[in-house]
């Protein structure tokens, strides 16, 4: 009868190929880092009277091109305008006045950036304030893993408990 | 490739809730324990394949791998690429919780489907390492992505040319999924042959 620990090694061994091909993976995937951080999407808008300018780039400089840009109204949730980014990544929409704004960027892949203006008398400024949906990728992808490998760790005593 | 909240029709959505239930079922009674670490080690490369980033044109493209790990775990896939896909929904918004299900069909399916097709070659050895991979990861990324499309379609006539363009975007993603996948089979043949015909 083999002990667990036995058993344990076992399954590493047996799975020895695949856990070199996941470190692999992994180093990769830290070789680019950059571009994991491209994720990460930042938003510029400025007014200039009532025409809407922005542009809009990856955290590495990438500009986001071709993207769709829609402009709403931040009172009522009405849509005042929509384009798409051009090959720099630059938009400019002309709005009917010049109200309290939200505009959001879908850059594909589910990621999106928005950026909002409520001040309804001061001259626009251009805001350092982007709201981002990916904090931190490497953060998140550490904690997937761990989810990834505690969720195989309890199908493993689930499995074990049936069989015995 | 994954398609996001909001656009395809409700039995879309719970159709391919339904199918991936199915096949997470299945794989859940054909897991064995000894496959559990691989499974587990397939599905972690598999969530972090997709943070691989290659630019393409105006839009870049990330590496799926789906038919590298339908490969190695047959049945199992369906587990291991259904929770690396609620991850990436939950942590990083790739997709969402409605179509999850419909997510995981579309990367799942054709993973099988290739483990199907690819595994009894390389238990035979009756085709080069390289070229089984290569064709596997071709395969299972031609499937996913006109199973991509054919769910936009279900969404309606309008998404016709959406469809179109998302087929015609992973193109070169076939390609390159093929030369990772065959890449790591040849490396996997030196290293560790059992486990390819395991």
């Amino acid at each position: 009868m083999k002990n667990p620990a036995t058993r344990i090694m076992r399954y590493l061994q047996n799975a020895q190929g695949a856990i070199f091909i996941f470190i692999a993976t992994v180093t990769l995937n830290l070789l680019c880092a950059p571009d994991a951080q491209a994720h990460k999407i930042n938003l510029f808008c400025r007014f200039e009277g009532t025409t809407l300018h922005g542009e809009a780039y990856f955290s590495g400089g990438d500009p986001v091109k071709n993207s769709p840009i829609r402009i709403y109204a931040l009172d009522s949730g009405e849509q005042l305008a929509s384009g798409v980014t051009s090959g720099e990544g630059t938009f400019t929409l002309p709005l009917e006045k010049k109200v309290p704004v939200k505009a959001v960027l879908e850059a594909g892949h589910g990621h999106r950036a928005s950026w909002t203006w409520d001040k309804k008398d001061e001259q626009a400024e251009p805001q350092a304030t982007p709201s981002v949906e990916v904090e931190n990728p490497l953060t998140a992808i550490a904690a997937g893993l761990v989810v990834i490998a505690v969720f195989f760790g309890i199908l493993y005593l689930w499995k074990r408990r049936d069989a015995a | 490739m994954h398609i996001s909240e909001g656009v395809l029709p409700l039995a879309t959505l719970a159709g391919g809730y339904a199918a991936s239930a199915a096949g997470i079922g299945m794989g859940l009674k054909k897991l064995k324990d000894e496959q559990l670490v691989k499974t587990a080690m397939l599905s972690s490369a598999f969530f972090v394949a997709s943070f691989i980033h290659i630019p393409v044109g105006p839009t870049n493209i990330h590496l799926v791998l789906n038919g590298f790990v339908g490969l190695l775990t047959g049945w199992s896939c369906f587990i291991a690429i259904g929770i690396a896909l609620l991850l990436q929904a939950l942590l990083f918004q790739f997709g969402g919780i409605t179509t999850l299900g419909i997510n995981t069909l579309t990367m799942a399916l054709p993973a099988f489907i290739s483990f199907l097709i690819f595994s009894p070659l390389l238990m035979r050895q009756s085709m080069p390492v390289v070229l089984t991979g290569f064709l596997c990861g071709f395969v299972s990324v031609f499937l996913s992505a006109l199973l991509l499309s054919l769910s936009l379609v279900t969404a309606g006539e309008s998404f016709m040319p959406a469809a179109k363009l998302v087929f015609a975007a992973n193109t070169p993603l076939m390609v390159i999924d093929g030369l990772i996948t065959a890449l790591a089979l040849q490396f996997i043949g030196k290293v560790k042959p059992e486990m390819l015909t395991s």
